[in-house]
């Protein structure tokens, strides 16, 4: 990949007598090109699907629609919507205190659910997690400040050129947030301020498309009341969650700069 | 539509020939022609053109015996019943459709010099008054390339002149006169005529803008006159290097950078346009951008390209910014690639080889070891063969092949009259063609070795100037050693955010090709010049 820091492929590799690229000591060759694929002033809309990953006892799946805009070729404001559950009938309300409880549950998940691990817990050890560590975000809606200092270029066996950038992202917003207890029934934990920050790279297929992998932690403060099992007061549990996200999403670009093009009389 | 009007006429003249017993086989002949059994129509009517005791069915047999050999692809075999009807003079009644069928022919056979200069020598403006203006137009535009090419530039730009506007060659004309006043600049210039030249460049200018602006410069009339024109969009490309060249011509090389830069990178024109660019560069002393072009044409992308002239310019730019060590480096790779040449293509030219020998350079896909065209370097004959006459020839070639075969192959014909004759016609015509063919391959190559030498002279005045220039820098107590002389100028400047700089570290990426700079020492002393 070359980048404006890392050159590593040579493209053509063909014979030439020595003089032919010699640069002395007298001298240096520079490349000024317009970037193929500039974003400045560009919005981009993109759709990603992913899920959670390093979680130790959840895992869920997610999809994001994400709305750009390139404020230069460097930094972008974004909007986002996660989310990991398209809301229908929560079902039967469970009659008590503190937070509501639903049984059979109609909403639409993508695959909430616990790993290995939870299971693994409760048999063998006889132990369960604590249910603040149990909290999944099930939509999220939020800004973005986006920062792609490198924009890179790579040669992948001399097929074709490839051009990307890599970004960092911080930022924040609201998200509802439940979880599922033993019984099946799930818990709303209610809404949470949320901080985003993470990075990714975009590839771009065309002026106006590009791929994008995206590593994102969410981080809130879950807090989880417990009833007391037969009545009087119950217990709070409190948990910094961080639910990392790998997202990969197809973006299509559009306004910004028309490219500049040779006159030709077509 | 031609067809359709050939065939209407040729309904009339059956039914005329039916009206004039007896005329039979020129009947049956017609009727054949009529039925598109043309192999039958050939032999029925060389049967005719042969033994009918009246000459206008004789006269008439032998121009449809061309058409008939015409309309099977025969174009040699046709070409040679269209030309003894239209050397036979007015007197033969189809004259000027005789005149016509032979451009038929060279548009079919790609002949842009044997054709057109048939009827060159036997033009007769009178006559040819009464010819389709379309026809006509066609014709004075390969006349007016012929004398282009033999220089006759007066006579040249009257024939293009004549070229009607609706007429599908009209641009090609317009664009054959502005070449004409480039020339016209280039001679004028070099006879310290400075109003003449540029008077010649304007009106060069003018008609290439003329040619451009039948695009309307926008896309639907662009399609509309790509629809009218012949190979219009290939003459759009060549007015802008043409523009680029008539700007620098008058001087405004500023202007002449702007035209060469529209060149389409990777594209046909592309690396003439990289060398002339930087030429211009070179003479607005943009030594770094000049550098920059000569970088992208020596790249690996263009190979082995035949380019001495790009390596003498390159030491002059170095000469220009007191990088001696540099200058002498680019004459010792000129010396050691080009000039070593030379004496190998003397050997070829001088040694008296017929033109045929020469001829297998072109017209062999694979040379033997021991045929003398094996010797030519090989970036000599890639050069020769890139010139765009060389599909020509080889299009020529595979025609009259094809026709040997063909006329060998059909059974109707088979141990006719005709059959033979018309396998000596090509046969003929394929030695005339390898005579041709050898003949520009080998005055490809005495230019070529003529070139060299120009520039092998031009080389040695360089080299003439940096011992002095060198003595200087002693003299003057300083470093012969120009990195003891001065800094490295600073890299450039980004424009703004939406360029990228990439540094070059001997990697040639296809995408940076053509916007490669240089920056280099300023080893120049204060009072060097």
């Amino acid at each position: 990949m070359k980048t404006t820091r890392i050159p590593v492929a040579i493209l053509c590799a063909l014979w030439l007598p020595a003089a032919a690229y010699a640069q002395s000591v007298n001298e240096r060759v520079h490349v000024l090109q317009k970037r193929d694929y500039s974003v400045k002033g560009k919005f981009e809309i993109g759709l990603f699907g992913g899920l959670t990953v390093g979680d130790v006892f959840t895992q869920q799946f997610a999809h994001t629609l994400t709305f750009d805009y390139h404020v230069n070729e460097a930094l972008a404001i974004e909007a986002l919507w996660m989310s990991s559950k398209l809301p229908f009938a929560n079902g039967t309300r469970i009659a008590g205190s503190g937070q509501a409880e639903y049984k059979d549950d109609k909403n639409f998940r993508w695959g909430e659910t616990y790993t290995g691990a939870y299971d693994q817990v409760k048999s063998d050890a006889q132990l369960s997690p604590s249910n603040a560590d149990l909290v999944m975000l099930s939509n999220y809606i939020g800004v973005a400040v986006q920062f792609s200092p490198i924009y890179g270029k790579w040669s992948l066996f001399n097929w074709g050129l490839g051009h990307a950038d890599i970004y960092l992202t911080a930022g924040g917003g609201v998200a509802t947030t439940d979880y599922r207890k033993a019984n099946g029934n799930w818990v709303d934990t209610g809404t949470y301020f949320v901080g985003s920050f993470g990075g990714g790279f975009r590839i771009f297929l065309a002026r106006w498309l590009a791929l994008r992998l995206d590593l994102r932690d969410y981080t809130f403060a879950a807090r989880v009341e417990v009833p007391a099992q037969g009545g009087g007061g119950g217990t709070v549990e409190t948990k910094i969650r961080n639910s990392l996200y790998l997202m990969f999403g197809v973006c299509l670009l559009f306004g910004g700069e028309a490219p500049v093009e040779i006159w030709s009389p077509y | 539509m031609k067809t359709a009007i050939l065939s209407a006429s040729l309904m009339l003249l059956s039914s005329a020939a039916l009206a004039q017993a007896p005329a039979a086989s020129i009947t049956q002949a017609v009727e054949s022609y009529n039925a598109g059994s043309f192999q039958r129509a050939a032999l029925q009517f060389y049967e005719v053109k042969q033994t009918d005791g009246n000459a206008a069915n004789r006269a008439q047999a032998e121009y449809y015996l061309g058409q008939s050999l015409f309309r099977l692809g025969m174009y040699q075999s046709a070409l040679a019943y269209f030309n003894a009807a239209f050397v036979a003079g007015p007197a033969h009644p189809y004259y000027l459709k005789g005149a016509e069928g032979l451009i038929k022919v060279a548009e079919a056979l790609r002949d842009d010099t044997l054709i057109p200069s048939q009827i060159n020598k036997y033009y007769n403006a009178q006559e040819f008054a009464a010819m389709d203006p379309m026809a006509l137009s066609r014709i004075n535009f390969y006349v007016g390339l012929l004398l282009y090419r033999q220089e006759k530039y007066g006579e040249s730009m009257a024939f293009l002149g004549a070229v009607d506007e609706s007429s599908p060659v009209f641009a090609k004309a317009l664009f054959l006169q502005g070449v004409i006043h480039i020339r016209l600049g280039v001679r004028a210039a070099a006879a310290r005529d400075e109003a003449g030249s540029q008077r010649e460049y304007e009106q060069a200018i003018a008609l290439f803008e003329r040619i451009i602006d039948l695009s309307g410069r926008e896309k639907q009339k662009a399609l509309a006159a790509i629809a009218r024109y012949d190979n219009i969009v290939r003459i759009w490309q060549l007015c802008t290097l043409n523009l680029a060249r008539a700007y620098y011509g008058k001087g405004d090389y500023q202007k002449a950078v702007q035209f060469y830069e529209r060149i389409p990178r990777f594209s046909q024109d592309w690396a003439d346009a990289l060398f002339e660019v930087g030429w211009a560069h070179f003479m607005r002393k943009d030594f770094g951008k000049a550098l920059g072009a000569l970088h992208t044409l020596h790249s690996p992308h263009f190979g082995e390209m035949f380019v001495p002239e790009s390596w003498i310019l390159k030491a002059t730019i170095y000469f220009h910014v007191c990088l001696y060590e540099e200058a002498e480096e680019n004459l010792k790779f000129f010396e050691d690639t080009y000039a070593k040449m030379i004496p190998v293509l003397r050997e070829l030219t001088e040694k008296g080889l017929p033109n045929e020998a020469f001829s297998n350079l072109l017209l062999k896909d694979k040379l033997d070891e021991a045929d003398p065209m094996a010797k030519v370097p090989a970036m000599v004959r890639r050069y020769i063969l890139e010139n765009p006459r060389v599909e020509n020839f080889r299009h020529f070639l595979r025609s009259l092949d094809g026709e040997g075969r063909a006329i060998a192959e059909t059974s109707e014909w088979k141990g006719s009259r005709l059959a033979e004759e018309l396998a000596g016609i090509v046969t003929v015509q394929r030695n005339l063609l390898e005579k041709t063919a050898g003949g520009f391959v080998k005055a490809n190559l005495l230019s070529a070795a003529q070139t060299i030498q120009g520039f092998s002279n031009h080389a040695k005045l360089i080299a003439l100037e940096i011992t002095p220039a060198k003595r200087e820098l002693v003299k003057a107590g300083v470093s012969i050693k120009a990195e003891e002389r001065g800094r490295l100028a600073p890299r450039p400047r980004v424009v703004d955010e939406t360029y990228n700089y990439w540094p070059f570290r001997g990697e040639y990426w296809e995408d940076e090709l053509g916007y490669y700079e240089y920056t280099v020492r300023q080893a120049c002393l204060k009072t060097e010049k």
